[in-house]
């Protein structure tokens, strides 16, 4: 194989992108001209027209639109705020008081939400006041809502493990279930850190008074069908009543019907809810298409089976690769968004990762640590400047220092997901066998 | 002209929020049917992925102009503005003849499949071409988007971001 066009079009693909243009939009044309030279315009015209219409019509695709419907559905119901006041019953007299409610309610909203942004977005409106009113520290503050929102992409339903059992080719059911002991895993060590924190300096976090019986229940009493919502949708997944598109419709119907008796739905909104949806579907997935254009000529030049032979004749430990590979993909993560990332180099680097036994489940939950650590490193941490966004009065600064405590237990847990895979593959193995 | 440009995308990515709300619906509907009557909605898997086309394809140029396709700021942001300013009128131009001739292509492809008569097959035949058209025509408008901001980058010196800051896309 010659490697002086592929090297062509990945540098070219490259400025485009340092350049920035969309990233859809580079893969898309560098896929196209990579074809177009190698076989032809004829070629690239037919494989383009047939990408952009298989992308479309593959019906299990169709389930990240209805999971982000979902998400938005629920925001709009009004469950963030009954999620945050019930943890805030239930944990707040203890130390972190408001800072340990917003964690477990988070918790709760990934299992209704499957969007880190909009889960740090809604928590950002929800939550912050609140700590602000209770004088919490602000960096602390900042960098609970800024981080805790990441949860959404490994606890299910989780847009990320969505995309990347696609791309990997790869049970989304396991993927969901594989993600529930990480995702709360975090969540308890985000507890444990800031609890101790809270302990050693108390002015960051002043408990709250107690609730009372009455008031537990009754911040309970509220939050009943949004749990009972979660444990339909991940239950129906594992239990096999639901392919994950189901799964995500009937999650969207349930939220749907969830707003409507809160009367929370007006045509404003619900107008709203949808055009979200499809302008987020659309944005996601044009980066789909060209990414399926370009690693198709990536696998037609050659390149694609160049890089696993050379990766597989490495003679290194295979868990020496998966640490390469994860640096690399928190590096790219400093600069370029999460999905692109995985875009980019899943396709090229798990094939020799399996082809030397590693399980791709185990490497999936991994890297969806390694893209939640890159959405709140800067320079370009997503959820920061999510955050920022509904929340101007807080500097950058402000939140990245707020988050750098929650990145290093983000760091210490990726390491321990490494160092046990049975933490990622206990659950799927127990389900649904080894 | 602008404003007919603004309401047809506007209308586009109506139709596509409605394609969603179909997938929703009929998703559901098939799962209590099925539940309830042992039998499915002849045809809704075809129905939700070709409703899945039009909210991908229908939502590309009112994304585009909202700014909201994800790209990578951290170096273009550092360069001066005449700088911005030279290199958004190539990658317009660039883009605009892609994706112009992705419309054409893709027209002609989807006169062939609705002369053709293709079908999804399965309890019922579903015809493919209201999906495969939506191709096309959101590729027009988005090339008829990067004309329009073309134009204003030329003949009003107006960058793409400064009537529209990035907002963060959703992830």
């Amino acid at each position: 194989m010659d490697p002086t066009l592929p090297i062509l079009v990945i540098a070219g693909a490259g400025l485009l992108l340092a350049l920035r243009v969309p990233v859809g939009f580079t893969l898309l044309l560098a896929g196209a001209c990579g074809f177009a030279f190698s076989r032809g315009i004829d070629t690239a015209l037919q494989t383009l027209g047939s990408r952009l219409f298989d992308i479309g019509s593959g019906y299990s695709l169709s389930a990240v639109p209805l999971f982000l419907l979902m998400g938005h559905m629920a925001i709009a119901s009004g469950v963030t705020d009954d999620m945050f006041k019930a943890a805030r019953a239930m944990v707040g007299h203890i130390r972190g008081s408001l800072v340990l409610a917003t964690t477990f309610a988070a918790v709760g909203f990934a299992a209704c939400s499957g969007s880190t942004t909009s889960t740090t977005a809604i928590f950002g409106k929800v939550a912050l006041p609140e700590m602000e009113k209770a004088n919490i520290d602000r960096r602390l503050a900042a960098g609970c809502i800024a981080t805790v929102g990441t949860l959404a992409g490994m606890i299910p339903p989780s847009v990320v493990l969505i995309v990347y059992g696609i791309i990997a080719q790869v049970s989304i059911p396991r993927l969901f279930i594989a993600g529930i002991i990480p995702g709360l895993f975090t969540a308890v060590a985000f507890g444990i850190m800031i609890y101790v924190r809270v302990s050693r300096q108390p002015e960051l976090a002043p408990p709250l008074p107690p609730a009372t019986s009455a008031e537990k229940f009754s911040a309970l009493k509220n939050v009943w069908a949004a749990v009972l919502l979660a444990f339909v949708v991940i239950g129906g997944i594992y239990a096999g009543v639901f392919t994950p598109t189901e799964a995500g419709a009937m999650g969207a119907a349930g939220a749907f019907l969830i707003a409507l008796f809160r009367g929370r739905l007006t045509f404003k909104v619900l107008q709203n809810v949808f055009i979200e949806t499809a302008k987020t579907t659309s944005v996601i997935f044009i980066i789909m298409v060209g990414a399926l254009v370009f690693t198709s000529f990536l696998a037609v030049s050659g390149t694609s089976s160049a890089v696993t032979g050379a990766i597989v004749g490495m003679d290194v430990d295979p868990s020496v690769l998966v640490i390469m590979y994860l640096l690399l993909m928190l590096v790219l993560g400093l600069f370029i968004d999460p999905i692109s990332v995985m875009f980019l180099t899943v396709p090229i680097f798990l094939p020799p990762l399996r082809q030397l036994g590693l399980d791709p489940i185990w490497i999936g939950v991994l890297i969806t640590k390694s893209l939640e650590i890159g959405l709140i490193t800067p320079p370009v941490g997503l959820n920061a400047f999510v955050l920022k966004s509904v929340a101007p009065d807080y500097t950058l600064g402000e939140i990245y220092r707020g988050i750098w405590w929650f990145l290093q237990v983000e760091i210490v847990v990726l390491a321990i997901l490494f160092a046990f895979p049975i933490l990622s593959l206990f659950l799927p193995n127990l389900m649904y066998g080894g | 002209m602008l404003k007919a440009q603004r309401q047809m995308e506007d209308i586009l990515s109506y139709i596509s929020a409605v394609a969603v709300a179909f997938m929703m619906v009929i998703t559901v509907a098939d799962v209590l049917v099925r539940y309830l009557t042992s039998h499915n909605v002849p045809g809704s898997y075809s129905f939700v992925s070709l409703a899945f086309v039009f909210v991908i394809y229908l939502g590309l140029a009112l994304a585009q102009r909202e700014n909201s396709h994800i790209a990578i700021d951290a170096l273009y942001d550092k360069f001066p503005r005449p700088l911005r300013k030279t290199l958004q009128g190539v990658q317009l131009l660039v883009m605009l003849l892609f994706f112009a001739g992705l419309t054409w292509y893709t027209g002609v492809s989807a006169w062939e499949n609705y002369s053709m008569g293709d079908t999804i097959l399965g309890a019922i035949a579903v015809f493919t071409w209201p999906a495969r058209i939506m191709i096309p025509i959101g590729m027009f408008f988005l090339s008829f988007r990067f004309l329009s901001q073309l134009v204003e980058l030329v003949v009003q010196d107006v960058l793409i971001e400064e009537r529209h800051a990035a907002p963060l896309e959703e992830i």
